[in-house]
């Protein structure tokens, strides 16, 4: 679409309060290509006529909330308009007995933690650059930070949401109460559909008391053999760990370590944190396990989103927890690497692209999956960056069809170009 | 009704399966007429007993092919009437697709047909100190299946999540008869369907085999029991119990006529009878805070004024504890011929002036109400027991209990937290949703069930339904079945 000021200032008019503006220098272009316009409504109506005046003229439509994750997905099939959800700001209710919040969908993560943190609680999600990642960015790439077990993941703190569908129509799911079973889990259809199906405009999330005391333990190996047995150890404690990472040499380098270290985080009463890194400290290879400053996770939390160097890949592979050490030992050389084993994620970044298709080959020999996070848009042009087609494709594409019949929903970006 | 099962459909039934598996007298289906909710009962036409998710498929391609109504059923213990057919047709049975097929330690999953008993998933890996983490309180007979489909949870989902948090995967027999593989043993892209699937309480599919996920048996657990004089200050606990970061595996509260049934009862389990209230805490984990945990806990109980705090000593008195809390509902057969179980969620900080205006209720309505309910996720249980004959209290229970659900949602809650919405709470549904959102939910349903012959007029409100909500969705009082 190719639109005029004047044509643009007529669809303001269309818009009503909603604030329409051409692109400008602070919005980030997807693949080379950025849209005609840019929709910021400061209401919940607002984006609900947005999109349904987006739906009755058929333009393309991706919703953006800080944009530091735009580069995940395949490059959008068509692009008009950017909706802009950054006007949505601020916490609707913190219910502080309840240890839930309901909170509009273009707050920053940190914005909320800051306000959290006065009572003590906060919302254990931690995706890339939190100062700037919106709640609704997150909810639609569902991809968890470094706490990756059960019960801190996007989809199991997302109780209940409201948004807008293609056709501007207002929906809602879920609630405001830990335990609901009424209605279909639209919350998990949601979460991950990386803005294909609605746009998210409030959520209601789960939230956690802030602990006693956060320790980090840090144990280099030489051999990647070795840290493996030490994960599997450490995975049998009595009190076990957060979060889990191992760093490969180059990674470790770069934050102060050697060789592969592995991070194991321990949150809670003192007791327990005592408990649980005396029982790490027994898993450490010949140079012994020494406290880390918690500024690591920080680290490791950004390591998606940090720039390499202008050509580059940033894979995340996914494999079962038993193979993810094989995984991150095909894949260590050429560039940082982190390992996530509770969940059998790997991220690696290389400065070499001529390497994808390599990785990729030794990623499914183990089993595993690659999807491309960054990469050259010369090369995200000719692949489906989320790698395998995945099973019950049929049932998402029927999905995708029928709650956005014209496609305007962040057309081709999805997992088989959905 | 006629029954949509003829001739020629059962004859395509017996090439498909053996005579032993395919049940078409009278006599052999009555059972199939109610799950544990008896008040809805409604008989199928047919019941078939499959033993593999070929021929499930089978059996559901021929349903398709001849537009019979279907559903799934595990153990029927459900209290929603999700496995009880509202319009005859055909009842699978999934109950002999019984087997563990995989069990991957490395990974800590397992791969099981959904006919599988909960609590044999939990025996079967517990010598490798492993178990299955749902526990609803029919766990000893419900199904993995049952599970899936309703997102069971159960008194240790406050801590670990509900059946969702532990599926990773399913097979699922569609209902044009395809067979799709969802989910897996990593994680995968695309849409989470696994996640959708959970809870569609058997609209969506049928769930034949789930890869579920296996957690580490804690290494201590501890209970205890902490009587209050006033249920107000019972409830300030347990949301103070939270709010200072532990985590208890259990928050369970009993009120003052379920402690007096259960203690007159052969479960005593020695609830003080003086009590208004009494909590039931239990910590898991790791040995070591432990104690730290335990006093924390019992100085929150006593300074919001628990009469006592104690902790069982051994095994025996714990498992008792548990034992009068989990056959509560089973001793109040005792206070009448009928029993009625409500199941709402309120947020947890409004529990106090929930069971308040629950009490206010009840003696608008000249009816009798017993508590028993998940505190720490704010689920609640009111029970009515009603005499089923009389027709005017019958009336009058009913009358309540739609006030019961106007007030949860009044109180920003919602109208189910465990037992589903099945046949039971289909017209409440639109206490707290649009008709938007509810179309919405549809357009979502007909993407797997376009035909709309799986299980159906359950979930979403017919728009026929004002007679239904006149029938009263009583439950009976077995011992077996779950609140």
């Amino acid at each position: 679409m190719d639109l005029t000021i004047e044509e643009a200032s007529s669809l303001k008019r269309l818009l009503g309060e909603v604030e329409a503006r051409p692109p400008g220098p602070a919005d980030p272009a997807i693949d080379g290509l950025s849209p005609a316009l840019v929709l910021e409504p400061e209401t919940e109506e607002g984006c609900s006529r947005a999109l349904a005046l987006c739906q009755t003229e058929g333009m393309a439509v991706v919703p953006l909330g800080a944009g530091t994750r735009l580069e995940v997905g395949n490059p959008p099939s068509r692009l008009d308009v950017y909706l802009s959800t950054r006007a949505l700001e601020g916490i609707v209710e913190h219910a502080e007995g309840d240890l839930t919040v309901v909170v509009r969908a273009g707050t920053s993560l940190e914005a909320l933690n800051r306000e959290l943190s006065g009572a003590r609680q906060f919302l254990p999600l931690d995706p890339p650059l939190p100062g700037k990642a919106t709640i609704g960015g997150v909810l639609a790439l569902g991809e968890p930070g470094f706490r990756r077990r059960p019960g801190a993941r996007p989809r199991d703190l997302l109780l209940g949401f409201e948004a807008i569908l293609a056709d501007g129509t207002k929906v809602k799911a879920g609630g405001r109460v830990v335990k609901n079973v009424a209605g279909y889990e639209l919350s998990k259809l949601l979460v991950g559909s990386a803005g294909t199906l609605a746009v998210v405009t409030r959520a209601c999330l789960r939230l956690r008391a802030l602990p006693e005391e956060v320790v980090t333990l840090a144990l280099p190996f030489s051999r990647l053999s070795r840290a493996a047995q030490a994960v599997h150890a450490i995975a049998r404690q009595a009190v076990l760990p957060e979060a889990v990472a191992l760093l490969n040499p180059e990674l470790s380098k770069e934050n102060g370590f050697e060789d592969w270290t592995l991070l194991a985080r321990f949150e809670g009463f003192r007791e327990e944190t005592s408990e649980g890194t005396d029982a790490a400290r027994k898993q450490a290879g010949r140079r012994g396990a020494a406290a880390a400053s918690s500024d690591v996770w920080d680290r490791l939390r950004d390591f998606p989103a940090r720039p390499l160097g202008e050509v580059e890949l940033l894979l995340r592979g996914q494999a079962t927890p038993s193979r993810v050490f094989a995984l991150a030992e095909s894949w260590q050389d050429g560039g940082p690497l982190v390992a996530y084993p509770d969940s059998g994620i790997v991220y690696s970044q290389t400065r070499d692209p001529e390497a994808l298709a390599n990785r990729r080959e030794t990623a499914a020999l183990w089993g595993a999956n690659t999807v491309v996070e960054r990469a050259p848009s010369s090369i995200k042009n000719e692949i489906d960056v989320y790698g395998e087609a995945p099973g019950g494709f049929e049932i998402m594409k029927r999905i995708k069809e029928k709650l956005d019949p014209r496609g305007i929903l962040s057309p081709g970006r999805f997992a088989g170009r959905l | 009704m006629p029954s949509l099962v003829d001739k020629p459909f059962r004859d395509e039934l017996l090439r498909l399966l053996d005579q032993s598996s395919c049940l078409f007298e009278p006599h052999q289906i009555l059972v199939y007429e109610c799950d544990g909710s008896t008040a809805f009962k409604s008989a199928p036409d047919a019941v078939v007993l499959p033993r593999s998710t070929e021929e499930v498929a089978a059996v559901v391609r021929l349903c398709d092919r001849a537009g019979v109504p279907f559903l799934a059923r595990g153990a029927g213990t459900g209290l929603s009437g999700g496995a009880t057919p509202r319009e005859g047709g055909l009842v699978i049975s999934l109950t002999r697709m019984n087997r563990l097929l995989d069990l991957d330690l490395e990974n800590r999953i397992a791969l099981c047909q959904t006919g599988l008993v909960n609590l044999e998933i939990s025996r079967t890996v517990a010598s490798h100190g492993l178990y299955f983490a749902p526990d609803p309180s029919s766990q000893s007979s419900c199904t993995l299946g049952g599970n899936v489909a309703e997102n069971s949870g159960g008194p240790h989902c406050f801590k670990y999540g509900a059946t969702t948090a532990h599926i990773l995967g399913l097979t699922v027999v569609l209902p044009s008869g395809e067979i799709v593989h969802i989910g897996g043993p990593r994680d995968g892209v695309g849409y989470d369907l696994v996640g959708l699937f959970v809870g569609s309480e058997g609209t969506f599919g049928i769930a034949t085999e789930a890869l579920i996920r296996l957690m580490p048996v804690p290494e201590t657990a501890k209970t205890l029991l902490a009587p209050f004089r006033n249920m107000v200050t019972a409830c300030e606990a347990v949301s103070q119990i939270v709010a200072s970061g532990i985590v208890p595996a259990a928050l369970e509260m009993l009120d003052r006529p379920t402690i007096e049934v259960v203690e007159a009862g052969v479960i005593a389990a020695g609830y003080p009878r003086d009590a208004e209230a009494v909590l039931l805490v239990e910590l898991d984990g790791a040995a070591c805070g432990m104690d730290r945990l335990l006093s924390e806990v019992r100085r929150i109980c006593l300074e919001r004024g628990a009469i006592s705090v104690s902790v069982a000593r051994d095994e025996a008195e714990r498992a008792r504890l548990w034992l009068g809390r989990k056959a509560a509902f089973g001793a109040m057969g005792r206070m009448s011929t009928d029993l009625y179980v409500q199941d709402g969620v309120v947020p947890r900080s409004r529990l106090p002036e929930t069971l308040e205006r629950v009490a206010a209720i009840a003696a608008k309505h000249r009816i009798r109400v017993a508590n028993v309910f998940h505190a720490g996720d704010g689920n609640i249980h009111p029970c009515i027991p009603y005499d089923g004959r009389d027709e005017d209290e019958k009336e009058r229970v009913l009358e309540a209990s739609r006030e019961i659900m106007e007030l949860c949602v009044a109180m920003g809650g919602s109208i189910s937290g465990e037992h589903g919405i099945g046949t039971e709470k289909s017209s409440y549904m639109s206490l707290l949703f649009s008709e938007d959102d509810l179309a919405w939910m549809l357009s979502v349903r007909e993407v797997w069930n376009p035909k709309g012959l799986l299980n159906p007029a359950k979930v979403l409100p017919t728009g026929s339904s004002c007679g239904e909500t006149r029938s009263l969705p009583s439950v009976a009082a077995s011992a077996g079945a779950w609140i």
